[in-house]
C-alpha cells in the first residue's frame, strides 16, 4: 500500500467503530495539534528570556476574547486526547474492554464535564484581566 | 480494511510501554500545568510569578520531567503516526525521532534554566 492510499485508509471512517476506528482518528488528529502547539508555546515563552519585556506585551494578547476563544478550542483537543487516551491505558489492562463503547462515552462525557468547567474559569477569570 | 485503535499495533513494544507511561504522566503534568497556569488568572501568569516558581527546585524539576514526557510522548506518537502510514525508511525515520527530541528537550531545559 502505498503512502496516498495509507493516508486516505488513515482519514476513513467507512465501517469504523466510534470507539475504534473514529476515536483514534481523532485522537491522532488532536495529538497532532497538540504537539503542533507545543512548539507554538516555547515560543511563547521565549518571550520571557531578556527580562521578559515582550511577555508583556503578549499577556495583553493573552487577555484579549479572541485569544482566549482559541484557548478554550485547544482545551478541547486536550480533553479529548487525554479523556479518550485515558479509556486506552486502562484497555491497555484489560479494563473496560468489554464494554468499550459505554466507556468511551463515560470518559466523553468526563472530559466535556472538564473541558465546560475550565472554560468557565477561564472566560470569567481572564477576559478584561479579571 | 481493517481499523485499528492505538498505535500498538505499529510501534514497537518499548516504544509502546513508554508511549503508555508518559501518558499517564502527561495526565499529572498537564493537569497541574492547566490548573496552576489558567485557574487562577492573570497573576498566577505574570513574570514574578514564573520567575519565583522557576527558582523553586521542584517546580523545576516538575518542568524538566514535563518537557521531557511531553516531547516523547508528542513526538513518539508522530513517529506512530507516520509508520502507520506504512513509511519504508525506518531507521531514518527514528533517526529524526531522537534528534529532534533531543534538540526539544535540550531547548526546553535551556529555557527553563534561562528565563
Amino acid at each position: 500500500m502505498g503512502i496516498k492510499e495509507a493516508f486516505k485508509n488513515w482519514l476513513s471512517i467507512k465501517g469504523r467503530h466510534i470507539h475504534g476506528g473514529i476515536a483514534y482518528l481523532f485522537h491522532r488528529l488532536t495529538g497532532l495539534i497538540i504537539l503542533l502547539y507545543l512548539y507554538v508555546h516555547f515560543g511563547a515563552l521565549s518571550q520571557l528570556l531578556n527580562g521578559g519585556a515582550s511577555y508583556k506585551n503578549f499577556l495583553t494578547t493573552v487577555e484579549s476574547p479572541p485569544f482566549v476563544a482559541l484557548d478554550i478550542l485547544l482545551f478541547f483537543v486536550i480533553f479529548y486526547h487525554g479523556a479518550n487516551g485515558i479509556r486506552l491505558v486502562f484497555n491497555e489492562f484489560g479494563i473496560g474492554t468489554k464494554k468499550n463503547m459505554l466507556f468511551f462515552w463515560v470518559m466523553m462525557a468526563l472530559g466535556l464535564i472538564g473541558w465546560i468547567l475550565l472554560t468557565y474559569i477561564v472566560a470569567t477569570r481572564f477576559i478584561g484581566g479579571g | 480494511m481493517a481499523s485499528t485503535q492505538s498505535l500498538k499495533e505499529t510501534m514497537e513494544p518499548v516504544a509502546w510501554m513508554f508511549q503508555l507511561i508518559t501518558a499517564l504522566f502527561m495526565v499529572f503534568f498537564l493537569g497541574v500545568h492547566l490548573i496552576l497556569m489558567h485557574a487562577y488568572g492573570l497573576n498566577n501568569i505574570l513574570i514574578q510569578a514564573i520567575l519565583n516558581r522557576l527558582h523553586n527546585p521542584w517546580w523545576k524539576a516538575f518542568y524538566i520531567a514535563f518537557v521531557i514526557s511531553i516531547t516523547y510522548h508528542g513526538l513518539n506518537g508522530l513517529r506512530g503516526v507516520i509508520l502507520d502510514l506504512g513509511v519504508k525508511k525506518v531507521k531514518a525515520l527514528n533517526a529524526a525521532f531522537w534528534v529532534v527530541a533531543i534538540i526539544t528537550i535540550i531547548y526546553g531545559v535551556w529555557l527553563l534554566f534561562n528565563i
